[in-house]
């Protein structure tokens, strides 16, 4: 069987750390591509992977064979350019999240990609951490019910190894920090539960002419039955936050970690007796980037016509998210604290 | 001098922590300066919250001579508060960092270069008040140590005899508390939480030398190109009245109202501590016992008449010493936890009566101390309640 071949455009930390372990994990696959402006940035990681350096170039190929894939791991602001150039190449493109920097960028994508009839994939990989698969059952099947509320909070003092200062940079980061770089993935994933029918209710930062670092969100998640489903959220690069994203029924609710090998907890505050914990982990650990590799083998599955209805997560999917993110950063308000 | 000018160019180095974000935080708001940040490694508290200012942040690393040699060309200020931690090279390299930073400040002419240090460089003990004139701790740990080094390089480097463009402040800040301090708020927030024991009863009128952050900021920016500040050193603490119980009880006040702070001897600390180091030889004796009895070439000490006597005599005196030293533990391993929040360290702190005077950067500089304890502490109250979100929305849902 013909290896499926792969090209990695951005040698930053999230290469290093989730992409590239979890390529290193799928069989069949051949890193053919090692793209980065920074010479010393894709070297190392070609020798760290232990990958041959003549892989390693400034920019792709003129041209791709058929069915070859890109991972587009450069910095937000950039993934519009980057992504239009892979799939004009002929590239079936996955894109780190955010899909791109604005709606507009966002639709321009989805755009080219039909029109070259190439597959589009965003890197919300999150939809394949099994306790977010668990939870979305429990929430189709309506275990506990009809939600009433969701909140979530992600936040630590900003630990990612960046290489660069593209994350803190305006241009570079696509205009965004917290709400576009972090919440992005959780608000996805509420959008992949609940659906994508969502009106922006409030957005508060403390940006001072620069990024969003600490934010409070607020929208509405407008069900089947028309009824809204309130979410709020609360995100932070500085401060310890709880990093849950929680689920209210009627007299329960339901506790979902963010990070992989937690359990879901499922609490009952009028009937502690009731409370009990879900544990999908049981078996072994979870690692960051298992949930990349179950996502890229699904983006391949589709590429290769292997698995009809693939559910990779696809690029117009982000729609509904992007333009709640719009709407957030056209309307923001600023915190009035002053120890801020 | 003139303060006023936008154009005077800060850079702040070492400014990734806690302190350092604040400080860019109040020194942006101040609009007086065009600040850089450096980031040594492109992470911490402090690089986010300078990101939320339209603020240069650039790579810096203090090793690398020629790179600093070129970032620091065309600054006015330089701050430097870093420290590289861990490692055994820790305050070597922390030294020959700073010595860079310096040289390369003196080469581009910068106007003046300011080192905060810490006020951990005098020893805590029962003298009742330590200022600037003060003599040092004898036997500092790394961390002091590379705050005594750096403080005498700045002080050699830049010695006013020497006719520098460069002129230099050292600022020792004591401990620091306030929103983001991990040491200091966080930690006894997390205490308090837990229902630990917290504070020394006996030491509880001693003063706690906490000095909140905006306080500390307001020193340095009170020094920026202020010629009474030049080639001088200045302590910054808060109120002589901040005791131990005091601030306790102020921080419990922010965790729950309806509690007290939880309270201990120090006789009942070091009786802990005791049993701590007197539970590990019965359990080294016995470990010893059971290598002992499993080597077999003992078996000539038991069937030998002579050496089975010998071998009596010293057993014998095993039991009578594992009979001296068994004992019964006061309190359980649970019990126990309350008291981890006491370490050497805390202990230490408490039990020195030392207030360390900052009278020297009030009267100098004319600097005023805006910050009570109780201003203070509804800042950190605001702080703490954002971060707590969550227990507040799942009250709300079902207090209806």
């Amino acid at each position: 069987m013909e290896k499926n071949k792969i090209s990695i455009i951005g040698c930053g930390a999230v290469a290093e750390l989730m992409y590239l372990p979890a390529i290193k994990q799928i069989e069949n696959i051949e890193i053919v591509n090692l793209v980065d402006l920074n010479k010393g940035f894709r070297d190392s990681l070609a020798k760290k992977f232990n990958l041959d350096p003549a892989i390693c170039c400034d920019s792709l190929p003129l041209s791709s064979s058929d069915g070859e894939i890109a991972l587009v791991l450069v910095p937000t602001g950039l993934h519009e350019k980057v992504t239009i150039d892979c799939l004009n190449k002929g590239y079936h493109v996955m894109c780190e999240k955010p899909l791109a920097a604005n709606m507009e960028e966002v639709v321009n994508l989805i755009e080219v990609s039909n029109e070259k009839n190439r597959h589009l994939s965003v890197g919300m990989a999150r939809h394949f951490m099994p306790h977010n698969l668990i939870v979305k059952d429990l929430i189709q099947n309506k275990t506990f019910g009809e939600p009433k509320k969701v909140y979530f909070e992600e936040g630590g003092a900003f630990a990612w190894p960046i290489k660069t200062m593209a994350r803190f940079d305006s241009k570079a980061s696509g205009n965004g920090a917290v709400l576009n770089g972090t919440a992005s993935h959780l608000i996805d994933l509420i959008l992949w539960w609940f659906g994508d029918n969502v009106v922006f209710d409030e957005f508060i930062d403390d940006s001072n002419g620069g990024l969003d670092i600490n934010c409070n969100i607020k929208f509405d998640v407008i069900m089947k039955d028309n009824s809204p489903l309130p979410v709020e959220g609360l995100i932070s690069m500085t401060g310890n936050l709880k990093n849950n994203m929680i689920i209210f029924f009627e007299d329960a609710y339901l506790e979902v970690p963010i990070f992989p090998n937690e359990d879901v907890i499922f609490h009952s505050p009028f009937n502690p007796q009731n409370s009990f914990n879900l544990n999908p982990y049981k078996s072994g650990t979870e690692y960051g980037y298992d949930s990349i590799r179950r996502h890229i083998i699904k983006f391949i599955n589709a590429i290769n016509d292997e698995e009809l209805n693939s559910d990779y997560v696809r690029g117009d999917t982000q729609i509904a998210l992007t333009k709640l993110i719009d709407d957030a950063y056209s309307n923001r308000k600023k915190f009035n604290l002053s120890w801020m | 001098m003139d303060v006023t000018n936008k154009n005077t160019k800060v850079l702040l180095i070492g400014c990734t922590g806690f302190l350092g974000g604040r400080l860019t935080e109040i020194l942006y708001k101040k609009n007086l300066y065009d600040i850089t940040v450096t980031s040594n490694s492109f992470s911490g508290n402090g690089l986010a919250r300078a990101a939320k200012y339209p603020v240069k942040i650039i790579h810096f690393n203090m090793l690398n001579k020629a790179a600093i040699e070129k970032s620091i060309n065309g600054f006015d200020v330089v701050i430097n508060g870093s420290y590289i931690k861990g490692g055994k090279d820790s305050t070597k390299k922390s030294i020959e960092g700073t010595k860079n930073i310096i040289e390369a400040s003196i080469k581009n002419n910068v106007k003046h270069f300011i080192q905060i240090s810490s006020a951990a460089v005098f020893e805590p003990d029962q003298t009742e008040i330590k200022d600037e004139t003060s003599s040092f701790i004898r036997k500092p740990d790394d961390y002091v140590n590379t705050k005594l080094k750096t403080e005498q390089m700045v002080s050699s480097l830049l010695n006013s005899k020497l006719n520098l463009v460069t002129k230099y402040t050292i600022i020792r800040p004591t401990r620091i508390y306030g929103p983001y301090s991990g040491y200091w708020t966080e930690r006894i927030l997390d205490g308090l939480r837990h229902n630990k024991k917290v504070l020394l009863e006996d030491f509880k009128q001693n003063p706690s030398n906490f000095v909140y952050v905006d306080d500390v900021c307001s020193a340095i920016s009170s020094s920026i190109m202020n010629e009474a500040a030049f080639n001088n050193d200045f302590n910054i603490n808060g109120e002589r009245e901040l005791t131990w119980e005091v601030l306790l009880n102020g921080f419990q006040d922010i965790i729950d109202t309806k509690k007290n702070v939880q309270t201990s001897s120090l006789n009942r600390i070091k009786s802990i501590n005791k049993d701590k180091v007197r539970k590990i030889f019965p359990n080294a004796i016995n470990s010893l016992k059971q290598a002992l009895l499993s080597n077999n070439s003992l078996e000539i000490f038991r069937n030998d008449l002579f050496l089975s006597s010998i071998y009596r005599t010293f057993y014998g005196k095993y039991r009578k010493a594992q009979t001296s030293l068994s004992y019964e533990p006061e309190l359980n391993a649970e019990n126990l936890d309350d008291y981890s929040f006491l370490d050497k360290y805390f202990v230490k702190d408490m039990i020195a009566k030392t207030y360390i005077s900052s009278a020297k950067i009030h009267e100098q500089l004319d600097l005023d101390i805006n910050f009570n304890f109780e201003k203070a502490l509804i800042e950190i109250d605001s702080w703490n309640s954002f971060f707590s979100r969550e227990e507040q929305v799942i009250e709300e849902m079902y207090s209806k």
